[in-house]
């Protein structure tokens, strides 16, 4: 793997915001240790392998390392076998801490920032080229990796709630830290306001998100400002959930399995004229307040479940029976109740393609696509048009104004206030 | 042996307190306890290099016992260079002071210039295999030629366990280009070590060692047993230690201080 670019900002986070970087560190280890657990504990036995992960992980990011560490450090026996995977993590976790250490330094101008991310990003871009993840939005990647009626596809999240929820809440923590470093700028309002929104860890562990929150929703500040950045970290986020729903299925071989993902780590890494769609994307909360846990970041609808429905229909008329190009109710249900952590009343067992064909028996399916490692060109491209025709009106986000160090504004919340954390955590002198 | 030289002992003073300022002001991309290193803290190292364009500056401080009765401290300082992927560029130059019945004598030891290419990741069966190739130069005390060496270092994971641990084997041999009466024409040294993750940011490692020496002398064998941890992103320390004994029962022990310091 290649070097971190070396520059003045490295390990600013580390100095300047020692809990946040240590809470990182833990959300880390879990990663790594969630890989092994999906691939030497039995599914049967699932319940108790997710009650015990989701203690640990909880666990571990009340009492955080010093220092973050590599996927393998924790989930040696998937690194053997699938070690582009851990490449691909570790060399994104890389740029988590090279894009935190540029917003912490306050030594570093702030009109700067937009440019030493940019580098940052192309660094990481070029210099491991096929691991990295790719700067297009993710509406674009998970079309291109095809994973929707795989028979993995929303495993880990329907039987291991507990801990898939863990990494909503860790996924809600990553934007959360940048965006409050965003709307704090240099000074010493930034100690405020990372340290508020840390603070509201404890609260959110005990009433998670439910589903994958994306840049765009929860930092779209750093979205305006590094589009590529930003969705390089959807990539990743979506690649941890991929994997684990992969590890998780019992139908295939580890080879298989290393098969499909390294199709899905090659489909979501960056291909030509990604950059150009870095900017396409809605922003839904253009001016969430991080501090604030906000309704809207609760539940299992928002751009994630969006994304997923979208690409059912554009799907859909390859799909059904009778070449309807209306996906019939009943689908969008199951679809909601897949997309929803644990198993649901009135949900169908097994995947979400496998639940599709309880409920739509004929429904047309590409037999040779379903195999490890193979995908379908034909409705890839047909997901790809698919999101090509939606955002022909879609306006490109406009880059953020980053001449002046912004002024923290005082907390606004529209929902739930946040509640003190009984873990407060450290202020920096 | 030449007696106690103050002007040597100020230059050795000042390169113990030069990289104990180095240490202290060691700012925190990421130092990488995991990736052994050849004698930090024990001699057995993995087969996996240095980050690509990845820079560490290295020291070890070492104290040795040999089997001939004599006291021995380094001061070793080194740098690795990452190039390209999967290789490293190292060098690193010992300086030796030692100290017996009374006298003391402060020389360059025999400095190093070695590079290690790593072949391939390991997979659940099979290890990463690692060439390590080198030379080492003349010291100020014996001279000596350049002296060639090659190493094969193979790395492997216990695999089927959620638990970071490995097994590594290295094996050198070396010519003595200018060999002198009393020497051999090849040394061979083979080491065979155990590390483990002991918490998220230390791991423990074993070694057991056998290293023959140049001179027509008996080869030494000995257990070493060491930490490593991160202390920041870009800083490790290293402790370590170990004893033995050579083929006439003769003793030896050591002792290693060291730290890496991912680099500008």
């Amino acid at each position: 793997m290649p070097a971190s670019l070396r520059r003045g900002y490295n390990s600013a986070f580390f100095s300047r915001h020692s809990t946040p970087y240590r809470a990182q560190a833990a959300i880390h280890i879990s990663h790594g240790v969630q890989h092994d657990l999906l691939q030497l504990q039995p599914l049967a036995e699932h319940e108790r392998t997710d009650e015990r992960s989701d203690a640990r992980y909880v666990a571990d990011f009340h009492d955080p390392p010093r220092i973050g560490p590599k996927m393998m450090e924790f989930g040696p026996h998937t690194g053997q076998g699938i070690w582009r995977l851990y490449q691909a993590i570790d060399w994104t976790h890389e740029h988590h801490d090279q894009t935190y250490d540029i917003l912490a330094d306050s030594e570093k101008p702030w009109p700067a920032k937009a440019k030493l991310t940019q580098d940052a990003v192309t660094w990481y871009l070029e210099k491991l080229r096929g691991n990295a993840r790719s700067p297009a939005p993710l509406d674009v990647t998970l079309r291109r990796a095809g994973v929707m009626m795989k028979p993995y596809a929303t495993v880990f999240r329907n039987s291991y709630p507990k801990s898939a929820t863990y990494f909503f809440f860790a996924h809600w923590w990553h934007p959360a830290i940048y965006e409050a470093m965003m709307i704090a700028g240099n000074d010493r309002e930034q100690e405020e306001s990372v340290n508020a929104t840390h603070g509201l860890s404890e609260q959110i562990l005990r009433d998670r998100p439910q589903r994958m929150l994306l840049s765009r929703e929860m930092m779209p500040r750093y979205s305006r400002m590094s589009p590529e950045s930003a969705n390089i970290f959807d990539n990743l986020h979506m690649l941890h959930g991929i994997a684990y729903d992969v590890l998780a299925y019992e139908g295939w071989t580890i080879d298989e399995k290393r098969a499909e993902l390294y199709r899905v780590i090659d489909a979501m890494s960056e291909h030509p004229g990604d950059r150009e769609l870095a900017r396409k994307f809605p922003e839904p909360y253009p001016d969430v307040d991080p501090r604030c846990y906000e309704p809207w970041m609760k539940g299992v609808e928002g751009e994630m479940s969006r994304i997923m429905r979208e690409m059912l229909e554009d799907m859909w008329p390859m799909m059904s029976p009778d070449g309807q190009k209306m996906l019939p109710p009943a689908v969008v249900e199951q679809l909601r109740l897949k997309m929803t952590p644990g198993v649901q009343p009135g949900e169908l067992p097994g995947s979400l393609h496998d639940a599709l064909m309880k409920l739509v028996p004929n429904m047309k399916m590409n037999a040779s696509a379903m195999k490890p490692g193979a995908s379908d060109p034909e409705m890839m491209n047909m997901m790809l048009e698919g999101w090509r025709r939606r955002t022909i009106g879609l306006a490109e986000v406009p880059a953020i104004a980053m001449d002046v160090d912004p002024k923290l504004p005082p907390k606004s919340c529209a929902g739930v206030e946040a509640v003190a954390s009984p873990r407060t955590p450290e202020v920096a002198p | 042996m030449t007696l106690f030289r103050p002007r040597r002992c100020a230059v050795w003073c000042f390169t113990s307190i030069f990289f104990s300022a180095l240490l202290l002001a060691a700012s925190p991309a990421r130092a990488d306890h995991a990736n052994l290193e050849e004698g930090l803290p024990v001699e057995v190292t993995d087969a996996y290099p240095l980050e690509y364009l990845g820079r560490e500056v290295q020291a070890r401080l070492q104290y040795r016992y040999t089997a001939e009765g004599v006291h021995e401290s380094y001061i070793e300082p080194r740098f690795e260079f990452g190039l390209p992927y999967n290789g490293q560029l190292g060098v690193r130059v010992p300086m030796v002071g030692r100290f017996h019945d009374g006298e003391q004598r402060f020389d360059l030891g025999r400095a190093v210039l070695d590079y290690m290419y790593n072949f391939n990741e390991e997979t659940l069966s099979i290890p990463a295999l690692s060439i390590v190739a080198g030379a080492e130069a003349p010291d100020t005390r014996e001279g000596g030629s350049v002296d060639p060496f090659a190493r094969l270092v193979l790395s492997k994971m216990i695999p089927g366990s959620t638990f970071w641990h490995r097994i590594h084997l290295n094996g050198t041999i070396q010519a003595n280009v200018g060999r002198k009466d009393g020497e051999r024409s090849f040394r061979y040294a083979a080491v065979i070590g155990y590390d483990f993750r002991l918490s998220a940011t230390m791991i423990g490692v074993v070694d057991a060692v056998r290293d023959e020496p140049m001179q027509e002398r008996p080869p030494s064998n000995f257990g070493e047993l060491g930490v490593r941890f991160q202390v920041t992103p870009l800083l490790g320390l290293a402790f370590g230690g170990g004893a033995g004994a050579n083929d006439e029962g003769d003793p030896v022990a050591r002792g290693t201080a060291g730290f890496q310091w991912f680099a500008f």
